[in-house]
């Protein structure tokens, strides 16, 4: 039994990783027979990925036609980022400030945010990204809460390979600089002027109206 | 539940309405406190208490994990979640967070849907008098879910319905008011519905703020009771 649930969670991953990055497409269909055979495994656990991927909002269930891949669409992204703004400001109201030896680690990979100029630079870039929120937002004491921004990281993964990447990376290095100087109010600030950009970025992505912006 | 004919669906979709029947009466299970808080669910036991085999109880146990009630241990399996009074603040606070944005973002219901709410309250008031704690549970999940489902922003409904069943749980702690008193002031609606009825924004929210901090007092002061 243990190596059934092995196999759904391998394969479960595998179908994740053909999602985000985009090898499987926004309403594709995922017929289990044909999943089974690209994954080279039975019925079974092909299911069983298809439901935890369901649960966790990368497909859509339909009781007759099966699964599909979540469709991206602009109201279903800006409310899961302006989720990610509450539940984000709210962490670093309260987080304690970093030591000298997390400040360096973090102005070490701010070093490492130059623009990708290649597809492997910019998986590079999005995985510094990755690790400098992580490390900034580890910083609370408030787990429950920080559980809630993972799980809206996951669900926002997708939005993201939509934004631009070829941008300087001075909304992280304002972060650092107000997280070292240990100043609340530059922190904040600096956070909620990365979070606009980021929704205006989604919005054009989209070719939404700005007014559409204002409405949520 | 019947089952819907399938197209081109193969027979599989017939035991796919099992597992979301045993995630609802585990729900009440662990609503009604007979599954305790800690209380490790044996796969075998389970697929021996609702008949079934493993396989649905598994997946009833993973919609019930991804939804917070259940903690899963990959070494050793599926208990029921923990409490804290630290988790329970911190889940207050979520919801706070989520919940405004929400419910002032929702549509004035119409009369036909405001006489169906105050139906539904009605049908609530009387599982509270006669003490069926289970199904009230569940039409109590309900109503939220109603309320919520105003709101246009369905991605955010379906979060906030997550955040609220997460603290819901809590209310296992506390005995089901069956008489008139502050503990069931908290579950009355009356003033909520009023609110809907009146389109008076700034009163709805202060209603659910009310409720809200009632039942965060109830709930915290129910786990320091408890040294939790």
């Amino acid at each position: 039994m243990s190596d059934g649930r092995s196999r759904s969670t391998s394969t479960a991953d595998e179908l994740r990783r053909h999602i985000l990055r985009g090898i499987l497409l926004p309403g594709e269909h995922l017929g289990q027979a044909e999943l089974a055979l690209r994954f080279k495994t039975s019925k079974v656990p092909v299911r069983e990925a298809l439901k935890q991927l369901h649960a966790e909002g990368l497909l859509d269930h339909d009781h007759n036609r099966g699964y599909f891949v979540t469709r991206l669409s602009f109201e279903e992204g800006i409310q899961l980022y302006r989720m990610r703004r509450w539940v984000e400001y709210e962490l670093l109201r309260g987080i304690r400030w970093p030591d000298e030896a997390e400040i360096a680690r973090m102005r070490c990979l701010l070093a490492r945010l130059t623009k990708p100029r290649n597809p492997q630079e910019r998986e590079t870039w999005f995985l510094t990204l990755e690790e400098l929120r992580h490390l900034t937002f580890s910083l609370t004491k408030y787990k429950v809460l920080l559980s809630e921004a993972f799980r809206l990281w996951a669900l926002t993964d997708r939005y993201r390979a939509l934004l631009p990447t070829e941008r300087s990376p001075d909304q992280e290095q304002n972060l650092i600089d107000a997280l070292e100087a240990r100043n609340r109010k530059a922190l904040l600030d600096a956070y909620m002027s990365e979070r606009k950009r980021v929704e205006t970025s989604l919005a054009e992505a989209f070719g939404a109206e700005h007014e559409e912006l204002e409405n949520y | 539940m019947s089952t819907a004919p399938t197209l081109g669906q193969d027979k599989d979709d017939e035991r796919e309405v099992v597992p979301s029947k045993i995630a609802v009466k585990l729900r009440s299970l662990i609503a009604s406190g007979v599954y305790a808080p800690g209380m490790r669910l044996g796969q075998n036991e389970l697929a021996a208490r609702f008949e079934s085999s493993r396989v649905p109880v598994r997946e009833a146990l993973k919609l019930l994990s991804a939804e917070g009630l259940v903690e899963h241990d990959p070494n050793r399996g599926f208990f029921v979640a923990r409490f804290s009074s630290d988790e329970a603040r911190q889940l207050f606070r979520l919801r706070e967070l989520v919940e405004d944005e929400l419910v002032s973002t929702i549509e004035w219901p119409n009369q036909a849907k405001l006489k169906e709410l105050a139906e539904h309250n009605q049908e609530l008031e009387q599982l509270l008098n006669v003490g069926n704690r289970a199904d009230w549970w569940k039409r109590h999940r309900e109503f939220q879910e109603a309320l919520f489902d105003l709101s246009p922003n369905k991605i955010i409904v379906r979060e906030a319905i997550r955040l609220w069943s997460l603290t819901d749980r809590y209310r296992a702690l506390a005995p089901l008011p069956r008489r008139p008193s502050a503990e069931r002031d908290i579950v009355n609606k009356l003033d909520l519905l009023e609110a809907l009825a009146k389109k008076n924004m700034k009163m709805l929210l202060e209603v659910r703020c009310k409720r809200r901090k009632a039942f965060e007092d109830l709930v915290l002061e129910i786990l320091l009771d408890r040294g939790l």
